[in-house]
């Protein structure tokens, strides 16, 4: 595997979490594929589980209680394309647990992970939204992706992260297989239902 | 002590009637304890089950010991009342742990609880009898052995062989059913479902005449206990309600074909009563709230009968009049156990003291079928009518409306115990003279009004065949045929919209749909297929308006939540859509087109095994689903299978011919299995079907692309673009065919209003392909050496850059390279 660094600007939510990553989806641009990837968290108290990662509930959170790094493991069945991985995350609320420098890892498996991208977030308020492309600005395509926590605002020693949504790009492998047409004409005849 | 009892039974059935069931039910269980004899254990169960406390009603049953049953015939009331109620599994055990089967119609009542509670076998067995096996079945000695039920033995015995997939055995026993009584409507849509063509030419009135019916029901005031004229009583509010049903407005007359005033009804039968053939009897059609309110006993399943696609209709047991009737008029009653008429039969010709009173009174009162309130007749003899609600035309018609509806049905009134025969017949006497005289004024158009339903028999029946085989313009024109009194119904709008459907002109379509919604707001069967033809639209506020008005008409039907599910999906939420799509699978177990919904919804997502898992389910319920089927098709075509796809597409063609999608689909697969020119004739004769189908002109373009042929392909696209103008893909195509034609500037012209059409479509890592490819042109075009050596594309049709520089031609003279 290439190490490419990504360079890709993130899109940090600065006041009263205005980035909503659902968005996208719902423009169809990309597809939410969180729930088809089985996660993995280095370690984490009793009743924050990596669940509440996953929950759709901004209220609750994940809190990590060892060592740092504190690590996120994301695997998926097959070679997925990862469009943009998004993070939420607010200072206001979690003040020395909101992670701070993060780095993102892919890989084939856990011994195979090469850094995509570290970077640092301040203060954030609600979605960070990390593009993960590789030197051809081209989503990614991988098995596995870590986050890694590496440090935390005000040195927090432990974590909280509330939700983690994956993105993977919506895409026609051929127009003539699957075209998704635009216009009504073409789309109410294509699809049978 | 008999008297005590009687007051008390009075008082019973008094509350009953007030609809004050606790109180019913608190003195029936002090009655039942006092005296435990079948009566007392009748009356109570009975309280329980109009109640709405089903279990209870059973448990008391079962446990109570009655193999010394006085009268066969009570037994036979009494679990035929329950099955009424829906109880098939009182019913069931009622009649087996019992041994009136020698009773005639025992057999058909277990059989139909059998057939209910899914032990078909046992259901066979008991409708053949110990002796032959049904391979063996001479069909003339099983209508012997039934007698007059022999009509509805055939259609039960048929649809337990249609369950068990012997459709060859289905299909006989249906036409043979039809033979006897040609008013079977729903083996006539069963046939049709089974994909067999059916001679109109059974409903003709000669068949009517013919019909042997039961004989007819005799009050026999002194020998029976007032329990079974509590059942007699019941029969009647049955039979008020059915023709109450009759005369209420509209939502039940969609079920009835015809849609006759409360006047012409009364003619009707008025004239039909002159007709006055000796042989009409009494049959009573009941409905299957037992259907109903069998679901209800498990909690949250449903399975409303009615919801399923058009073919499927419930069918109506007419579980025969048990106690005969003295000293009244004959009951002149139409073998119409139509299911299409759901309970309401049309034309069903009540007993005389009850027709003139509940015409009356439904020319007075108008019920709205969404709360089904029981309308109160006002009689002038104030004895025996009510208008019970019509449990049986909620089946049909509308979705199950709230687990109250089998509760609800305890609006029946009771005949008062005191009302003694002699009453009867007083007031029979009474209201038939008032009947003559109304006869006599109808005397001349009875004939008319008969064929004219006899016609409209035939006219529907043709039509929904050739919607069955899916020849959606014959259908259409027949439908449009008929007398505005009958095409403005909503069985038939409905078999209407879904003919434009089926075409995948949902423009008409979802006019005639929300014609139907304006005229029939509560008639909710069917509404599905609007949900989805808005979807096709993208009519979004249409399809939320849809969703919410069905969602709070009735929460329970299937067509609601299919309604919201089209219009969560089509705001991209398809997480809730499934969800919504679940539901109404729930609610409608055997509903194919639930299922093909959640499958092309799982397509969307690609989750793709789970959506092959629907399909198939809805292939295995629905043998005849082409959506179904080329839903498997697609999907094999997204992971690739060609082969597979080809043989499903085949499959999804062979039953629905004139498809012009579905052949194009077919020939795309036929083109990735390498057989090009084969696809390409198949387009050709989809475009002769329908020369303006965007998607086969596409489709062909793409082919022609493929194969080379530019010029040809250029042709298409132009056509289509005019048909199609905003659609970005075919820029797209465009922008290709002049790249290949080395029309660069037309190419990069298309590309970018491609890309302007449709900017975050899903398209994009094509056009962001194409787009550094164009760049490259433009250095060529600038006469720059630089190469672009590998090009590489994710579609199918082969780009390949050109080494050299070309001479551009443009391709008018007034291009002028930059």
């Amino acid at each position: 595997m290439t190490t490419s660094i990504c360079t890709v600007p993130i899109r940090v939510s600065k006041n009263n979490r205005e980035i909503d990553p659902t968005e996208d989806e719902r423009q169809g641009i990309v597809q939410n594929i969180t729930k088809q990837a089985y996660w993995h968290v280095s370690s984490c108290k009793p009743g924050h589980g990596v669940d509440k990662l996953l929950d759709d509930n901004l209220e609750t959170y994940w809190q990590s209680d060892g060592p740092q790094p504190h690590l996120v493991n994301i695997q998926f069945k097959q070679k997925t394309k990862i469009k943009d991985l998004c993070i939420f995350s607010d200072f206001k609320v979690d003040e020395s647990y909101t992670p701070q420098k993060i780095s993102i890892r892919t890989g084939i498996n856990h011994n195979n992970l090469v850094e995509l991208r570290c970077f640092e977030i301040h203060e954030p308020a609600g979605w960070v939204i990390v593009p993960t492309r590789d030197a051809r600005s081209n989503p990614i395509k991988t098995w596995m992706i870590q986050i890694a926590v590496l440090a935390n605002h005000q040195s927090g020693r432990d974590t909280h992260i509330r939700q983690i949504v994956v993105h993977s790009p919506t895409e026609t492998s051929s127009i003539f297989i699957d075209p998704k047409f635009s216009s009504i004409e073409l789309a109410s005849h294509s699809s049978c239902r | 002590m008999s008297v005590t009892i009687d007051s008390i039974k009075i008082y019973i059935n008094q509350f009953i009637q007030n609809l004050d069931y606790v109180d019913a039910i608190f003195l029936a269980e002090r009655l039942y304890a006092e005296v435990k004899n079948d009566e007392s254990t009748y009356l109570l169960a009975r309280t329980y089950y109009l109640s709405g406390d089903i279990n209870k009603s059973y448990w008391l049953l079962r446990n109570s010991s009655i193999e010394h049953v006085p009268n066969a015939k009570l037994l036979l009331a009494k679990s035929r009342t329950y099955y009424l109620s829906g109880d098939i599994n009182k019913s069931y055990w009622l009649l087996r742990n019992s041994s009136i089967e020698h009773v005639p119609n025992a057999k058909l009542l277990l059989a139909k609880c059998c057939f209910d509670i899914d032990k078909l076998h046992e259901a066979e067995s008991v409708l053949i009898g110990n002796s032959s096996s049904i391979t063996t079945l001479a069909l003339d000695d099983f209508i012997n052995d039934h007698g007059d039920q022999a009509a509805f033995a055939l259609q039960l015995l048929a649809k337990v062989c249609e369950k068990s997939d012997r459709h060859q055995k289905a299909s006989e026993c249906y036409r043979k059913s039809l033979k006897i009584n040609p008013f079977l409507w729903s083996s006539f849509e069963a046939l049709c479902r089974l994909g067999e063509r059916v001679d109109t030419s059974i409903f003709c009135s000669s068949a009517i005449k013919t019909n042997r019916l039961i004989t007819e029901p005799q009050i026999n005031n002194t020998s029976y206990t007032e329990s079974i004229k509590d059942i007699q009583s019941e029969n009647q509010v049955i039979e008020n309600s059915i023709n109450t049903n009759t005369n209420l407005p509209i939502k039940e007359r969609s079920q009835q074909r015809l849609s006759q005033t409360p006047a012409t009804v009364m003619k009707l039968t008025d004239s039909i009563l002159n007709v006055g053939s000796t042989n009409i009897s009494g049959i009573i059609t009941s409905t299957p709230i037992g259907l109903l309110s069998e679901q209800l006993q498990d909690n949250d399943k449903y399975t409303p009968p009615t919801i399923k696609p058009p073919d499927y209709i419930p069918t109506i047991r007419n579980p025969p009049l048990a106690p005969k009737r003295q000293n009244t008029r004959m009951l002149h009653q139409y073998g119409f156990d139509d299911t299409s008429t759901s309970a309401s039969t049309a034309t069903i010709l009540h007993k005389h003291d009850i027709a003139s009173t509940s015409i009356s009174d439904t020319r007075k009162t108008a019920s709205t079928r969404k709360e089904n309130k029981s309308i109160r007749a006002p009689t002038k003899r104030n004895t025996r009518i009510t208008k019970p609600r019509p449990p049986c035309t909620d089946v049909s018609i509308t979705p199950v409306s709230s687990s109250e509806s089998p509760n609800k049905m305890t609006t029946r009134s009771q005949v008062r115990s005191n009302n003694t025969s002699l009453n009867c017949s007083m007031d029979t006497e009474i209201i038939n003279k008032r009947e003559r005289q109304r006869k006599s004024q109808s005397n001349q158009r009875t004939p008319e009004i008969v064929e004219n339903i006899i016609n409209v028999f035939k006219l529907l029946g043709q039509g929904f065949q050739h919607l069955s085989q899916f020849e959606c313009r014959q259908a259409i024109e027949l439908f449009e045929s008929i007398s505005l009194k009958h095409l403005d119904t909503p069985w038939v709008l409905l078999r209407l919209a879904n003919c434009y459907y089926h075409l995948h002109d949902y423009q008409k379509s979802s006019l005639i749909y929300r014609d139907l919604r304006t005229k029939f707001p509560y008639h909710i069967d069917g509404l599905e297929y609007y949900s989805t033809v808005l979807w096709h639209l993208k009519d979004d506020i249409a399809l939320a308006t849809l969703a919410h008005e069905l969602t709070e008409t009735d929460r329970k039907h299937p067509a609601s939540w299919c309604a919201s599910g089209n219009c969560l999906s089509l705001n991209h939420e398809y997480d809730k859509a499934i969800q919504a799509f679940k539901r109404a699978i729930q609610l409608a177990p055997e509903c194919d087109y639930a299922y093909t919904l959640l499958g092309n919804e799982y397509s969307l997502i690609d989750e793709l095994e789970r959506a092959m898992a629907c399909f198939r389910k809805a292939i295995q319920l629905n043998p005849r689903s082409y959506k179904a089927w080329n839903g498997v098709a697609m999907v094999y075509l997204k992971q690739e299978k060609f082969q597979s796809a080809e043989f499903h597409f085949t499959k999804a063609t062979s039953i629905y011919r004139t498809n012009p999608d579905l052949i194009c689909h077919l020939a795309v697969a036929q083109h990735k299995c390498n057989q090009s020119e084969g696809a390409l004739t198949l387009l050709n004769d989809a475009l002769k079907i329908d020369s303006k189908n965007a998607l086969c002109k596409f489709h062909k373009a793409g082919l022609l692309l493929h194969l080379e042929r530019y010029h040809e392909a250029l042709t298409e696209l132009e056509e289509l673009r005019q048909i199609a103008p905003k659609e970005s893909l075919v820029y797209y195509l465009l922008s290709k065919v002049h790249r290949h034609l080395k029309n660069f500037h037309y190419s990069y012209m298309y590309m970018s209003w491609s890309m302007d059409l449709d900017p975050k479509g899903a398209n994009n890592q094509l056009k962001e392909n194409a787009d550094k490819l164009y760049s490259k042109d433009e250095d060529l075009l600038l006469g720059m050496e630089d190469i672009a050596s590998s090009v590489t594309e994710d579609d199918n049709s082969q780009m390949q850059s050109q080494s050299s520089l070309q001479d551009i031609q443009p391709m008018d003279s007034s291009e002028e390279i930059l």
